[in-house]
């Protein structure tokens, strides 16, 4: 019975055994397949993994950690951390002390050939459950690219903000320029109707001097006619002349006076203006000149319809082709009126064979009063040219004369296109 | 329940009752498990509970002190095969009050699949605690077995007071115990 009982108990025994080393291998081979597992998460981690003994060195790394340094495993093994990484991990007893949960910072690790490389390091405290410290795990994260980023995000900034200041302080001069601009044209404005109130004046007064300067004239001239007429028998030969001067001076201070008045009507009177045919004003402006037999007046069709006030068209033609006529020196006159497209403007001329015109008076003929040749040789106020010059130049164009001394002129004006002319102002 | 439990009830009866006695409770049990208990193995409660019983049976002892014997007779064992968790102290109030917080965590750390029961403490003086047992298999006797083993171990008599207790209803053992 003892004995069946200890055979029984042997045979309990040795199935113990087996059941142990089985539960043994069985064990084994879940820790080989943990550890594999753990080894193989560690391994295929693209961000670096080193831990770290308690006392600071380093007790194991990751594949990407030794790519990233460079070292072998064995190389790492043992070695203090802190001098892997340029601010220190901040292991070793203070350190642990310290910080025991997790920290992060940006630091540079060296590798093994000595280079840099940017990093942010997350370092967290291992324990077991009794909270004994068992090591720190580092994560080291490669931010060599995002520094390339942040570099390249951050010259491009600075590129906009200059450029963003450029634009600015061009945007600043513009304005200083603007203002400056404004102001010149305040000052013009101001400078402008100083001017036009100072013509307004001059005009008045043209107008109201020549016709108070009239009556009196007309007097004068009446009663010297009288005393050519009452006293002829009783006058001498030089008395007479003398008469006769007397008699021709007052009408030419009455041709003057009728052309300031003329000059100044052109300013002050504004008719309405109207689609002209400049060809038919020119064809009336022939017939009402009864010119002289040897005198031509040639009319180059086409000529255009403007618009402009009829009166002032036909003083501008008129003056012209009179002018030719009054100053011709040619046995065959010959005096030409057309007119070509220039664009913005009608370009109108009017060309005679006359004397022509000496350069330096270019300029001088188109002013008030002013005859090339002495009034007692020939008659002429010589306000006929300022005239036409203040007509054009009322309407937005612009009159001026080429010559040659002995082979005529030839006088030129531009009418804008534009329907229409800034003088085209309804009547008051 | 670990195996390292049964393991125990079989010394304890064999050294109660012989080898011979403790064969024939085996044999008359209908055990679920057939093959031999080892301590990491883990085995159904029923079979701890069928052991116990025909035990009671075949002696005669009274349950609750059949309990308690194999708690006073377990304690220098686990005292033994776990040096570490007695020596930590001289007292087996620092003891009593690690049982929770430190050894039965342990004990989970190397058998993963033990199903250990939860203590609650009072500290009314410095020579009195209070000590709150819960657990499904209500092995409130068992805990006094041990007390007693642990007031042995440590050459300081423990007088214990149950005032509730899960066997009579309540949600929990609580024992009040006064040392020296
Ligand atoms: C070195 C000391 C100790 C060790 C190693 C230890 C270990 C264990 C183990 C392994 C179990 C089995 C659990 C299972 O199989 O599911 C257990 C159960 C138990 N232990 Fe402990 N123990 C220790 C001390 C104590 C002390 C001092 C007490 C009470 C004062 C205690 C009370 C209990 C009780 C009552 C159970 C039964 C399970 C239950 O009620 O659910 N133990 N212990």
């Amino acid at each position: 019975m003892k004995e069946e009982i200890l055979e029984k108990k042997l045979e309990r025994e040795r199935q113990k055994v087996n059941i142990l080393e089985k539960m043994i291998e069985d064990r084994t081979r879940e820790l080989y397949i943990v550890n594999e597992y753990l080894q193989n998460i560690n391994n295929s981690m693209a961000d670096t993994l080193i831990v770290v003994n308690p006392d600071g060195t380093i007790r194991s790394a990751n594949r990407a950690a030794l790519n990233m340094l460079g070292y072998t495993e064995d190389e790492l093994r043992g070695k203090d951390i802190e001098t892997l990484f340029e601010k220190g991990v901040g292991t070793g007893p203070s350190g642990f002390g310290r910080q025991d949960s997790a920290a992060r910072s940006e630091t540079t690790c060296v590798t093994k050939a000595g280079r840099n490389i940017p990093v942010i390091l997350s370092r967290s405290t291992m324990k077991d459950l009794d909270g004994a410290v068992l090591g720190v795990v580092c994560l080291a994260l490669d931010i060599s690219e995002r520094k390339k980023t942040e570099e390249k995000l951050r010259k491009a900034y600075d590129e906009i903000k200059a450029t963003q200041d450029a634009s600015l302080s061009i945007m600043e001069d513009m304005e200083i320029q603007r203002k400056k601009l404004e102001a010149t044209v305040r000052e013009k404005d101001a400078l402008m109707s100083q001017v036009e109130r100072a013509n307004k004046e001059l005009q008045d007064f043209a107008y109201i001097v020549s016709h108070d300067l009239k009556a009196p004239l007309r007097a004068i001239g009446t009663i010297s006619s009288w005393i050519a007429e009452d006293y002829k028998d009783k006058l001498d030969d030089a008395g007479r002349e003398q008469l006769f001067v007397l008699l021709q001076r007052t009408k030419r201070m009455h041709d003057m006076i009728e052309g300031i008045l003329q000059y100044s009507r052109v300013g002050r009177i504004k008719g309405t203006p109207e689609t002209i045919d400049t060809g038919k004003v020119a064809e009336q402006v022939r017939e009402a000149l009864s010119s002289p037999a040897n005198m031509q007046i040639k009319i180059h069709a086409p000529m255009p319809a403007i618009f402009i006030d009829p009166v002032q068209i036909n003083q501008i033609i008129q003056n012209l082709i009179s002018n030719a006529i009054k100053y011709m020196d040619k046995p065959e006159g010959l005096v030409e009126v057309g007119c070509r497209d220039a664009g913005e403007f009608w370009e109108f001329y009017v060309k005679d064979n006359g004397p022509g015109i000496e350069e330096k008076h270019f300029e001088r003929i188109f002013q008030i009063f002013q005859t090339l040749k002495a009034r007692d040789e020939f008659e002429s106020t010589g306000i006929g040219l300022t005239i036409v010059k203040k007509i054009i130049e009322q309407s937005g164009g612009r009159v001026w004369v080429e010559s040659e001394v002995g082979n005529g002129s030839t006088f030129k004006f531009t009418i804008p296109k534009g329907t229409t002319p800034p003088t085209s102002l309804p009547p008051l | 329940m670990k195996g390292i439990v049964f393991n125990l009830l079989e010394e304890f009866i064999t050294s109660m009752l012989g080898e011979e006695k403790y064969e024939e409770i085996v044999a008359g049990c209908d055990l679920k498990t057939k093959e031999p208990f080892v301590g990491p193995g883990t085995y159904p409660d029923e079979d701890l509970f069928a052991i116990v019983g025909k035990t009671v049976a075949v002696s005669g002892i009274a349950l609750p002190d059949a309990l308690r014997g194999f708690g006073r007779f377990c304690f220098p064992r686990l005292a033994e095969k776990f040096p570490v968790f007695v020596t930590a102290h001289n007292h087996p109030k620092p003891f009593l009050k690690s049982v929770e917080t430190v050894i039965h965590v342990e004990v989970k750390k190397l058998y993963p699949d033990a199903v250990l029961p939860s203590f609650t403490y009072d500290n009314p003086a410095p020579d009195r605690l209070i000590m709150r047992y819960s657990s499904k298999r209500r092995l409130c006797h068992l805990m006094e077995g041990l007390i007693d083993g642990v007031a042995e171990y440590y050459k300081t008599p423990i007088r214990r007071r149950q005032t509730k207790c899960l066997l009579e209803g309540g949600n929990e053992c609580e024992f009040e115990l006064s040392f020296g």
